[in-house]
């Protein structure tokens, strides 16, 4: 895959995440029923969110960083 | 053994490894500002990630936090939306910023955006807006680290005491080892943070509840309009979704923009480092749910308590947990208060000078490092002040202060990506917006629709600097290329 279809897809994925934390989309998953790991469905809808947003970073960073020839990783 | 006595003596020994690690840490670094202020810009990935998630979570975060989920339930879950949207941007923003500063030789958030929007009043006028914002800030860590010592030894050691005590070795550390300091301590402090959070979090449903389940379902037979969003406002009523929307707009507009985290950008040794802390930084963000179930777990067993902040100590000293409990929890209290508050101090004075004084006076840089470092004993004494003086409205003005920081994001986005954006469209935008916010915020009665005060700003703003930049000449085309493409230099 190539880096700028990776920076469309995130650039996609934080609105998306913008417009489900916000309303309306967030009004859907706002009752506590049903627990999830018995957590409220509605604490666990922003903490999902924040797993996605992880990934996404995790995966952008692959491509941005794959074309790199030394990966320069040292650690402090 | 008294048990005041024990706790006491756990923070002794913790504040005394805060200090030995904030003196070590200025080993090997520069007396110069580069140094003072940027840490040499050679913060590894570790630290970087420190600094960045133990300064975000300010004693707001471990006090706060807790308090929010008690009082206002649901309400709370809007720390948990704004993060990472806020901190994503940072992805791209990031280190263009420290490749533009490393090339021009700025260390603060002013002097880059006078480096392009070249204005003396611009940089006064950003100088000023930091420090109205951020000595609020300073008081409230302050004042939170004085609560919790107080609250734990029963009052023995009064609020005015604690927080001097605390703020005395911030205040050692950081004059003697600049923002390195700041890293080194925020590391240690992050570390403390995290780990007690959760051990915490997890602890306490279990042992009044019998588990995080039993806990929520217990919540919900019993206030089932608490856990449902967008949860309750300050006043108990159901909160309304265009202010809770708007509060998680603005957070994260705002989020990167404060001065003490957007100068971090020039600390970091290496464009990837910043790239690694943003990418990594939703890990911290997570932290925010021990924190929460914190809060959570004294609903059923707190009767409605005067200040909500106070539940997490409360709950502590009411459960009868062992004394180690006490004492850990009184440590990583401890650090969320100091780790953003060497920061803010830090950065205050460093604005202060570099940007309100720098571009009127020419000063030598020994003088300029003597000038800071007074100027941070000048931020800590105001903060203090305010600190243990009642009757002061401090989470008012801190609530004004995100309004007011969010508007630095347009000039900021200009700067970068907008090459028709001018001086004087910037100047404008940043005028209009502030005033908006404030005109919002002192008198809600006139919004339109209860949205944050700082959205009303940013609609202002945004077409302000747009319409007076393209009725204004363009910018000098090296210049501009300067910052909307900036040479790659690696060191």
């Amino acid at each position: 895959m190539n880096r700028t279809l990776i920076r469309r897809i995130a650039i996609g994925v934080f609105l998306l995440n913008a417009l489900a934390v916000t309303w309306p989309l967030a009004s859907f998953f706002k009752s506590a029923k049903p627990l999830v790991f018995g957590f409220p469905l509605s604490m666990v809808w922003p903490v999902a969110w924040i797993v996605v947003g992880l990934v996404m970073l995790l995966v952008l960073d692959h491509f941005e960083n794959g074309n790199q020839a030394e990966n320069r990783d040292e650690d402090q | 053994m008294e048990r005041w006595l024990v706790i006491s003596l756990m923070i002794v020994a913790y504040l005394g490894l805060t200090l030995w690690v904030g003196l070590r840490a200025g080993r090997g670094t520069s007396s110069t500002i580069d140094g003072f202020v940027a840490g040499d810009r050679n913060f590894g990935f570790l630290v970087m990630y420190f600094v960045t998630g133990a300064t975000v979570f300010s004693a707001f975060a471990f006090l706060g936090g807790p308090g929010w989920a008690y009082s206002r339930g649901a309400a709370a879950f809007y720390i948990l939306s704004y993060g990472v949207l806020g901190m994503a941007p940072w992805y791209v923003i990031g280190p263009k910023v420290a490749r533009i500063g490393r090339s021009l030789g700025q260390v603060t958030q002013a002097q880059f955006l006078t480096g392009r929007f070249q204005s003396r009043g611009l940089s006064l006028l950003i100088a000023l807006i930091s420090i109205a914002a951020l000595i609020p800030y300073i008081t409230l860590q302050m004042r939170g680290a004085g609560i919790v010592i107080e609250a734990v030894t029963d009052g023995r050691i009064p609020l005015w005491m604690g927080a001097a005590v605390a703020y005395g070795i911030v205040l050692v550390y950081v004059l003697v080892s600049g923002v390195s300091a700041v890293g080194w301590t925020n590391t240690l402090q992050g570390v403390f943070m995290i780990a007690i959070a959760w051990t915490l979090g997890i602890y306490l449903p279990y042992s009044l509840y019998g588990g995080i389940g039993p806990m929520f379902e217990a919540i919900i037979s019993q206030r089932p309009e608490l856990l449902e969003l967008p949860g309750l406002a300050a006043s108990g009523e159901p909160w309304n979704w265009a202010g809770y929307s708007s509060a998680i707009v603005v957070s994260a507009v705002g989020l990167t923009m404060w001065p003490h985290l957007f100068m971090k950008a020039f600390t970091a040794r290496d464009e990837r480092i910043i790239r690694r802390t943003v990418v990594w930084f939703p890990t911290f963000q997570l932290f925010l749910v021990p924190v929460f179930l914190i809060g959570f777990a004294g609903v059923l067993f707190v009767e409605s308590l005067e200040r909500p902040d106070f539940i997490l100590p409360h709950l502590i000293l009411n459960v009868d947990l062992p004394v180690i409990v006490i004492g850990l929890f009184c440590a990583g209290a401890l650090s969320a208060s100091m780790s953003t508050g060497d920061a803010l101090m830090h950065a205050t004075a460093s604005v202060a000078v570099e940007d309100g004084l720098g571009p009127f006076a020419r000063l030598e840089e020994a003088r300029q490092r003597l000038l800071i470092r007074v100027l941070i004993v000048a931020a800590g004494a105001i903060a203090y002040f305010f600190a243990v003086t009642e009757g002061v409205s401090l989470v008012v003005l801190l609530l004004t202060s995100y309004g007011i920081i969010a508007q630095l994001a347009p000039p900021v986005i200009a700067a970068l990506f907008w090459r028709r954006a001018t001086t004087a469209g910037v100047i404008a935008g940043l005028v209009a917006g502030g005033a908006t916010a404030l005109l919002f915020f002192f008198w809600p009665e006139l919004r339109p629709i209860d949205l944050h005060e700082g959205v009303f700003g940013l609609l202002v703003h945004v077409p302000v600097l747009v319409l007076v930049s393209l009725l204004t000449p363009a910018q000098d085309e090296a210049l501009v290329e300067s910052y909307v493409n900036p040479p790659r230099t690696e060191p």
